[in-house]
């Protein structure tokens, strides 16, 4: 990481040195994160080339609700973001059509973010998800993400955290008990499809493993098999994949299942900053939304091999 | 596929012009521009409404061509900096309207980066430890809204330091400083010819053959450039025009089977 964009505010702000010093970036003071993230005429792909983190504060609304069809069990589902972006570099990322810009974006008022949680939570069961518009754990040597969130949810056992993610950097969940209420849900794709489409991202056997030494140590475990990605003979990647997953994990806290999709909007943004990309091409328009003609036949097939009770379709 | 090259004066477009290989475009025009069939060079004059404008007009009269990116270069002064000292510039203020733009360098910089403050007069202080020039924020400001910014970049040579005061800078002076730089200007304008290629659209294949066996609508001729577009990338090693599609007598017959052929064809691992 060649650039550290840091908020004026922030300059002096005890993760600003750490980050500097850990990846020797050359920091520059910025006014507000817009004036370098998402900015009118960044070009996705080309910053993803090298892109650069911003240190900011998020102000205005904080945590999201979530629409129902994205639900793991609860009633009232929200999702907060204290990172935009991801380091991986996975082909059919919506991200890459939903921003202009590939930087990172990390913001520093956790506080902010846990005030706004505990004016959600009610007493009905809750589910707070972090790894929408990033990885919940990949940049966790620079966030310190867990190091605030975990104690938060553990003091508040009625509502729920999932932590998304494909990354296996997951030594601070090793180094301490298990928190019932916490979920680390991982992404899956058979190896070959993973190897393919998720640059950048751990193999699947290391994700495996991860899930493996999470499992032991008593974490609960999600399976996020989303999005299904149309390949030759597909039956014979994803049946014998699904089979060896589901042996390792054998009770899951839930697994979500969902097709390749997108909003129409950002799939012609992912197009045009990706004209050469082949999954992009194979995709048609179903009503608002772009996706796989052989959506429902995968989802089909998919569904047959999981425990009917713990799956969440996501359409 | 196309990059522009804007300078102020006549002596730092010397050496590049030289180094390039550039000829004079022939005709009447606003500016000085000079050209071979990848690079374009303009000369603005001094200050930022020039360098703006120069990247207007350029483009306006390119418009059929495929300019891609931009790099302003130039002479700058710094406080400390020896004189000779290349720089790229990572964040650019326009001192007159406190406005303030971020190149996104994504290649390896093959010299420091730094600030770089755009005045309207020449400073002889340099109060901040920024350089200070009199086009890039102009010049920024317009490329930008050209092409993506990743690809509109600033290059600067220390002229000018506290002490060795800009009034000792001469035409001689400045073309040496640009010419002793030319390989590393030479390296930003390679890297940004190897993101065009990342990012422009591949030429789209039997377009013609396809326009002369049927009629087209102007929307449906849209709609086949991007079919076909789409089946170069998913099954390039097929023949596309098989007996099914030569079967077909109309043009939404022809969209409907491309589509459908397409949306059906599994991805390769």
């Amino acid at each position: 990481m060649k650039y550290l964009y840091v908020e004026e505010p922030l300059l002096n702000h005890p993760k600003t040195h750490m980050i500097q010093q850990k990846t020797g970036a050359n920091v520059i003071s910025i006014n507000r994160y817009g004036e370098v993230f998402n900015r009118h005429g960044s070009h996705f792909r080309l910053q993803k080339k090298s892109s650069a983190l911003i240190l900011a504060e998020k102000k205005g609304k904080l945590v999201y609700d979530i629409p129902p069809a994205y639900s793991i069990g609860a009633k009232h589902n929200y999702y907060f973001s204290h990172l935009l972006n991801c380091p991986f570099d996975c082909r059919y990322c919506f991200l890459q059509g939903m921003y202009r810009s590939s930087n990172y974006v990390l913001f520093l008022n956790y506080e902010d973010f846990g005030v706004e949680i505990d004016q959600k939570s009610g007493s009905e069961k809750a589910t707070f998800f972090s790894g929408y518009d990033g990885d919940s754990l990949a940049f966790e040597s620079y966030s310190g993400f867990l190091d605030f969130f975990l104690p938060f949810f553990k003091q508040r056992p009625h509502i729920e955290l999932e932590l998304r993610t494909k990354s296996c950097n997951i030594q601070k969940l090793l180094n301490q008990d298990p928190i019932p209420n916490v979920v680390i849900a991982f992404t899956l794709s058979p190896e070959k499809i993973a190897k393919s489409f998720e640059l950048k991202a751990p193999a699947l056997k290391r994700r495996l493993k991860a899930i493996h030494d999470l499992q032991e140590k008593g974490w609960q475990i999600g399976l996020r098999f989303d999005p299904l990605i149309y390949v030759e003979n597909y039956q014979d990647h994803y049946g014998p994949f699904f089979e060896e997953v589901l042996s390792l994990v054998k009770n899951p806290h839930s697994i979500t299942l969902g097709a390749f999709r997108l909003p129409v909007s950002t799939f012609k943004e992912m197009e045009r900053v990706s004209p050469k990309e082949p999954l992009l091409a194979i995709c048609k328009q179903k009503e608002d939304m772009m996706a796989f003609a052989k959506e429902e036949e995968m989802l089909s097939f998919c569904k047959s091999f999981l425990p009917k009770e713990k799956v969440f379709i996501c359409a | 596929m196309t990059v522009c090259i804007e300078v102020a004066l006549k002596a730092e477009a010397t050496p590049l012009i030289e180094a390039f290989k550039l000829k004079p475009l022939s005709g009447n025009s606003l500016f000085p521009i000079y050209e071979n069939d990848e690079i374009k060079l303009i000369i603005s004059g001094v200050g930022k409404i020039k360098a703006g404008a120069a990247c207007s007009y350029l483009a306006g009269i390119h418009r059929d061509e495929d300019i891609y990116g931009w790099i302003n270069v130039g002479i700058g002064g710094h406080r400390t900096l020896s004189v000779g000292t290349p720089a790229l510039i990572n964040k650019i203020t326009d001192d007159a309207r406190k406005t303030q733009h971020f190149p996104s360098i994504v290649f390896e910089p093959p010299c420091q980066t730094y600030g770089c403050i755009t005045v309207e007069n020449p400073e002889n202080i340099y109060p901040t430890g920024n350089i200070y020039d009199m086009e890039a924020a102009g010049f920024y400001a317009i490329a930008s809204k050209i092409s993506p910014i990743e690809m509109v970049h600033v290059f600067k040579v220390i002229s000018d330091n506290a002490l060795n005061p800009a009034a000792n800078i001469n035409k001689n002076s400045v073309y040496a400083l640009i010419d002793g730089h030319v390989e590393l200007i030479s390296t930003v304008i390679h890297e940004m010819h190897s993101m065009i290629e990342e990012i422009a659209p591949d030429d789209i294949p039997f377009l013609d053959e396809c326009i002369k066996r049927w009629h087209f609508t102007t929307f449906e001729t849209l709609q086949l450039k991007k079919l076909l577009q789409r089946w170069q990338l998913i099954c390039p090693d097929q023949i596309l025009f098989s007996k099914a599609l030569l079967e077909k007598k109309t043009s939404k017959e022809v969209i409907a089977y491309l589509s459908s052929h397409i949306e059906n064809t599994p991805l390769k691992l």
